[in-house]
């Protein structure tokens, strides 16, 4: 007995010393600062052309750029890799010129060779294809020329090219497979990566060959916390230096000297399907009720706080071609009630089920939404579902309400996805075949991005927007804010909606 | 001996195949396929059949069942998750030492104090020497980890600063994790050694050595305690090798990338190769760990030792 | 002490023995029980909490627990709402009554389910043993090398959320244990001499088993029933932490618990009051399952 637990003893102290080889103390004192920033779950690839994982490109945009970059904040193009471009008279070409003396991290020339390259792979995978889903070809008459031909007219294409990254050809070949799983230096980026631990951290230098001048900042650490009050502890203790707070937390964050904080509300949508193909909520007159039953004011109290935007459209208005008139539903108890008067339904109808994505904000929405319609006498449950099943569910219209949400990146016509009816699979409530006229709807979407003129673009969307608010089919709700908190040592010109961009940041 | 355990590394062949299969199964019932999760919302269908059929989950279940445990058993390849395109067993074995270290730590931790505490308990049984451990054990046992977790780290990471909230990058981050998990499991642990102490105490040999005169320490000391921790040895065995697979609240919390939260990723995001890989190799650790446990006994107890070299165990 | 004193009774002559057999089996471990204090705190809390689970309806109405007021969103304990209101301005107090009916029946459900099904397969593969044992318990392997949380969360997102499913999920990560507990103390049973005895007198495996192997075994299966339900409760608890509970608004304490958890600095009652719920709840039914076995436990009653 008393042997083995000696052994036992000097197993285990074998088995800790083990463990802990190896973990020292991050490097420190050094004596530039460290960055410490974090994002909400593992990296899940390096590969820019493998991911449109919202926290995966937050991270990779300060390792990889566009030809163009549109400002989140002014909705104005300015130019990366591109130093120029033009569009040909038709709309059916776009011409790049490239920068000359751009480098790769890898110390290589970046040639238009490399975003032909880019261009093609990006368009091969089926995660980021859909940003070039209009282009025919791309080709490289000299070194630095790029042109690429659609095969329709595309208004919204630059605004896409804001997520295609340009990657060195020759090491994502020479990485082959590998490629995104391992260290790379095939980004042009202000930091290069200098450490990788896709579960753990990952470290970036300021790249000193970047073309619009080294970055203020020179070191960042990056970890991953997918728990949102452990992150903010992690702020407050002071291992990191910038953080989106869980919004419950703000008031105590926003009235604290010791720190920094912003509000920026998000180019996020959170809205409500209501799937018109099943039984009841076939009558127009119903879904119109529930329409004018929402109560954005609780619900936003009760999802963040009160600190959300209330929604009255698709997109926010700083989006190119959003429209800021038209068709609104504001919570109306009295034009609720009066439309379920009107329609085949008695009170008391039960509609279904509202299906929400488990433990989130939708669910809180949900749960709002089900009091709101008990208010004017309609029951239903909640179907609480796994983030999979629920998208599943999504797709395959196995729905009859649905709260939900998501970001749109610059142009309404990214809303094209939920709602073109050739998008097979895509959108969320089915019009096509169905009895509103989704052929014109599917008609206004191809005119919206045939022309270039913002004003004409943004009448056809008002257009197209009123169409899809009377049918009361997908009711807008509010746009989440994003709580930013940060230490008073770091100088933060402007929050960003979405993309942080690290560069234009800088140590007091 | 060896016959014995040739016999059960034998025995985890069978467990194995059960438990990919049955895995397999379950996955497939999970509504949704792994393109259209990727690929997330405003995906179009062909996109989603083409990422579908490049990760080559268009083929019936039991074709990709067969080709996976192919790959398997010949080749020793998990396959490669969808989402990360790494390869699961590098990944799994890259995140087995976060766990196998949270799991050990923590039982280290729950024995040290759960199992002196349970001995005093009973051996004192219905003094206040046993009502508050006992008190404070169910206390502890029934909190969520999560709860220990926030609490430990408003104290000792904001208010203390003693260790880091994030990062398994230094042993100081291990520390918290080893005390959440370490605290309810040291309460299961108390209670369970204060049971089996109290077995042992009515058990006619200690009642004999009792009334034969032996002092009471001695008797606690050379007859009950021995026979007492056998079992407690076996379920501190048992809660490490279910540790490892299951500590998914403490890894979230405190953002260790272990093994449990890797399968729960892989659940979500219906990435079959991640949650086969990842359960087959926590099965197979469970079935070590089971073992070890299994051998150390014969090797406390000769009559253990003696039963197995003799007919199955 | 009270196990010395409980000795002391032991029945030492002929006729304490006679009065002993006449009194029946279940009044004799109810006296034993009923001098455990701390058991019997255990059992009252118990009743207690299913009392007010079932009068949960006379004590506050179902609708109270659903009514938001965003004026009164973490709202602290006050006269008027004893337990405060969550962040939707519900009163917590209705909440957790409502809460405590599925969270108890999703204990004992499948403390139940876990008792049946394991019970008899355990007892069965036990006393027929040979082929049959070897194939059941090589199959519960399986699923017990699969850890618990990991398998019931596969289960649960396999075949959608709700009550019954989740009460499925936790069943059958329990049965395994069971099965193998049960099948030990039959083995333990089968090996005494009465048994043997009335095998060689040529009596049927079903009078056996029904005769003197289960009612043997049944104390077993009691306490670990009980303590069961305690483990269950967490289990629950666990699971609708990770986003696997049951749907909303439909109260229970784990999800009052997970609901609170974004509020843990701003509004501590919300996580703190369903969450000693919960421990009172497992409290009760863990101390309630260590009365029951010592009261039960062969060794003090002679």
């Amino acid at each position: 007995m008393k042997r083995f637990f000696e052994r036992a003893a000097l197993l285990s102290a074998a088995v800790v010393i083990f463990a802990m080889c190896g973990r020292g103390f991050p490097a420190a004192g050094a004596d530039v600062r460290t960055l410490n920033l974090s994002t909400l779950a593992p990296l899940t690839t390096v590969d820019p052309h493998n991911t449109t994982n919202l926290q995966d490109i937050t991270f990779l945009k300060q390792v990889f750029e566009p030809l163009v970059f549109q400002n989140e904040a002014t909705g104005d193009y300015e130019l990366r890799i591109a130093e120029g471009y033009s569009v040909a008279p038709d709309g059916l070409a776009y011409t790049f010129n490239i920068r000359k003396g751009v480098k790769f991290h890898n110390g290589r020339d970046l040639k238009a060779s490399d975003v032909v390259f880019s261009l093609k792979r990006a368009a091969e995978n089926p995660k980021v294809r859909n940003y070039l889903v209009t282009v025919a070809d791309v080709s490289a008459p000299d070194e630095y020329t790029v042109v690429v031909k659609l095969k329709q007219p595309n208004a919204a294409f630059l605004n896409n090219q804001n997520m295609v990254f340009i990657v060195n050809r020759a090491e994502v070949e020479e990485q082959g497979e590998e490629f995104g799983t391992k260290l790379t230096l095939a980004g042009t980026g202000p930091y290069f990566l200098t450490s990788l631990k896709h579960d753990v951290e990952w470290t970036c230098d300021a790249f000193p060959a970047y073309y619009r001048g080294e970055a203020p900042i020179k070191k960042l650490h990056y970890v991953p916390i997918t728990d949102a009050s452990a992150g903010l502890i992690a702020f407050e203790s002071g291992e990191l230096d910038w953080y989106i707070a869980p919004i419950a937390n703000w008031d105590a964050l926003s009235s604290n000297p010791k720190y920094k904080t912003e509000l920026v509300p998000a180019n996020h949508i959170s809205f409500i399907c209501v799937n018109y193909l099943k039984k009841p909520l076939d009558d127009d007159n119903l879904r119109k009720a529930i329409a004018y039953a929402i109560d954005k004011d609780a619900m936003n109290i009760a999802v963040f706080s009160g600190h959300a935007v209330n929604a009255d459209f698709l997109i926010g208005a700083q989006n190119t071609g959003a429209p800021t008139t038209g068709i609104v539903y504001d919570y109306d108890l009295q034009k609720a009630k009066e439309y379920l008067a009107k329609s085949a339904y008695p009170k008391g109808t039960h509609i279904g089920s509202i299906n929400c994505s488990a433990g989130g904000n939708y669910e809180k929405m949900a749960v709002v939404l089900q009091a709101n319609l008990a208010e004017i006498g309609l029951t239903c449950d909640i179907n609480r579902l796994e983030s999979a099943t629920n998208l599943e569910y999504a797709r395959t219209q196995k729905f009859d309400l649905l709260a939900t949400g998501g970001e749109v990146v610059g142009d309404f016509d990214a809303w094209r996805l939920y709602c073109d009816t050739r998008a097979v699979g895509a959108y969320y409530v089915k019009y096509e075949g169905g009895k509103f006229d989704y052929k014109k709807m599917d008609k206004l979407w191809d005119d919206g991005i045939s022309v270039a003129d913002t004003a004409k673009r943004k009448e056809i969307y008002t257009e197209l927007n009123n169409m899809i608010m009377d049918t009361a089919t997908m009711l807008p709700v509010f746009h989440r804010p994003t709580p930013f908190v940060w230490t008073t040592d770091l100088n933060i010109p402007r929050n960003y909606s979405i993309f942080p961009q690290v560069y234009e940041w800088s140590w007091k | 001996m060896h016959r014995f355990i040739l016999r059960r590394l034998l025995m985890m062949i069978p467990i194995i195949i059960g438990v990919s299969l049955l895995i397999f199964i379950i996955i497939d019932l999970v509504p949704g396929d792994p393109g259209s999760n990727l690929l997330g919302p405003g995906a179009r269908q062909e996109d989603i059949d083409l990422m579908n059929e490049q990760l080559g989950y268009n083929y019936p279940l039991l074709q990709r069942y067969g080709v996976y445990m192919y790959n398997a058993v010949f080749k020793l390849d998990l396959g490669k998750s969808y989402s990360t395109k790494k390869p699961v067993f590098t990944e799994v074995v890259n995140r087995l030492p976060v766990s196998l270290t949270v799991a050990f730590n923590a039982i280290m931790f729950s024995l040290v104090f759960g199992v002196p505490l349970g001995v005093l308990s009973a051996v004192k049984q219905n003094t206040l020497f046993d009502r508050i451990p006992t008190g404070l054990a169910l206390l502890l046992a029934s909190q969520p980890a999560f709860l220990i977790g926030l609490v430990l780290m408003l104290i000792f990471s904001l208010h203390l600063g003693w260790f880091p909230v994030t990062g398994a990058a230094s042993w100081k981050s291990y520390i918290m994790p080893m005390v959440a998990l370490g605290l309810p499991h040291g309460g299961r642990q108390l209670r369970f050694t204060r049971s089996s102490m109290l077995e042992t105490i009515r058990q006619d040999y200690v009642r004999t050595a009792k009334a034969k005169g032996a002092p009471p320490r001695r008797v606690i000391w050379k007859h009950a305690m021995q026979n007492a921790l056998l079992p407690v040895i076996t379920v501190a065995g048992n809660s490490f090798g279910v540790l490892i697979g299951s500590a998914i609240a403490t890894e979230t919390l405190f953002g260790l990338p272990g093994l449990g939260t890797f399968v729960v990723m892989g659940i979500k995001q219906k990435d079959v190769p991640v949650v086969t890989g990842g359960i087959i190799i926590l099965a197979v650790i469970f079935s070590f760990v089971i073992l070890a446990v299994d051998i150390s006994y014969a090797f406390v107890d000769p009559r253990i030792r003696a039963k197995y070299s003799g007919r199955r165990g | 002490m009270m196990r010395a004193e409980l000795n002391s009774e032991a029945p030492n002559t002929a006729a304490d023995i006679l009065v002993f057999k006449k009194e029946s089996r279940w009044k004799e471990i109810w006296r034993r029980l009923k001098k455990d204090r701390v058991a019997m705190m255990g059992l009252v809390i118990i009743c207690a909490v299913i009392f007010l689970a079932l009068a949960a309806n006379l004590i506050v109405p179902y609708s109270t627990a659903l009514k938001m007021n965003m004026k009164l969103r973490l709202a602290p304990p006050s006269a008027e709402h004893w337990f405060g209101c969550d962040g939707y301005g519900r009163d917590l107090l209705a909440r957790c009554l409502h809460g405590s009916r599925v969270s108890l029946l999703v204990g004992f459900a499948t403390s139940f389910a876990t008792l049946l099904a394991g019970g008899m397969l355990g007892a069965l593969v036990g006393y027929v043993g040979g082929k049959l044992d070897d194939l059941v318990m090589r199959a519960l392997d399986i699923f017990s090398s699969i850890p618990d949380t990991l398998f019931a969360m596969a289960v649960v997102a396999a075949m959608g959320p709700g009550i019954l499913n989740i009460c499925i999920a936790i069943s059958l990560t329990n049965i395994p244990g069971f099965v193998r507990m049960v099948r030990s103390s039959v083995l333990n049973i089968a090996e005494q001499e009465y048994i043997e005895a009335s095998r060689a007198g040529g009596a049927s495996v079903m009078h056996i088993l029904s005769r003197h192997v289960l009612p043997n075994a049944v104390g077993t299966l009691i306490v670990q029933t009980t303590a069961n339900v305690a483990s269950m409760i967490l289990t629950a608890a666990t699971l609708s932490f990770l986003g696997l509970g049951i749907n909303p608004p439909q109260p229970e304490w784990g999800a009052l618990v997970s609901e609170g958890k974004e509020f843990l600095r701003t509004a501590p009652h919300l996580i703190l009051i369903p969450g000693f719920m919960i421990c009172a709840a497992s409290f009760a039914m863990s101390v309630l399952g260590d009365g029951l076995r010592d009261a039960l436990d062969p060794r003090l009653r002679t």
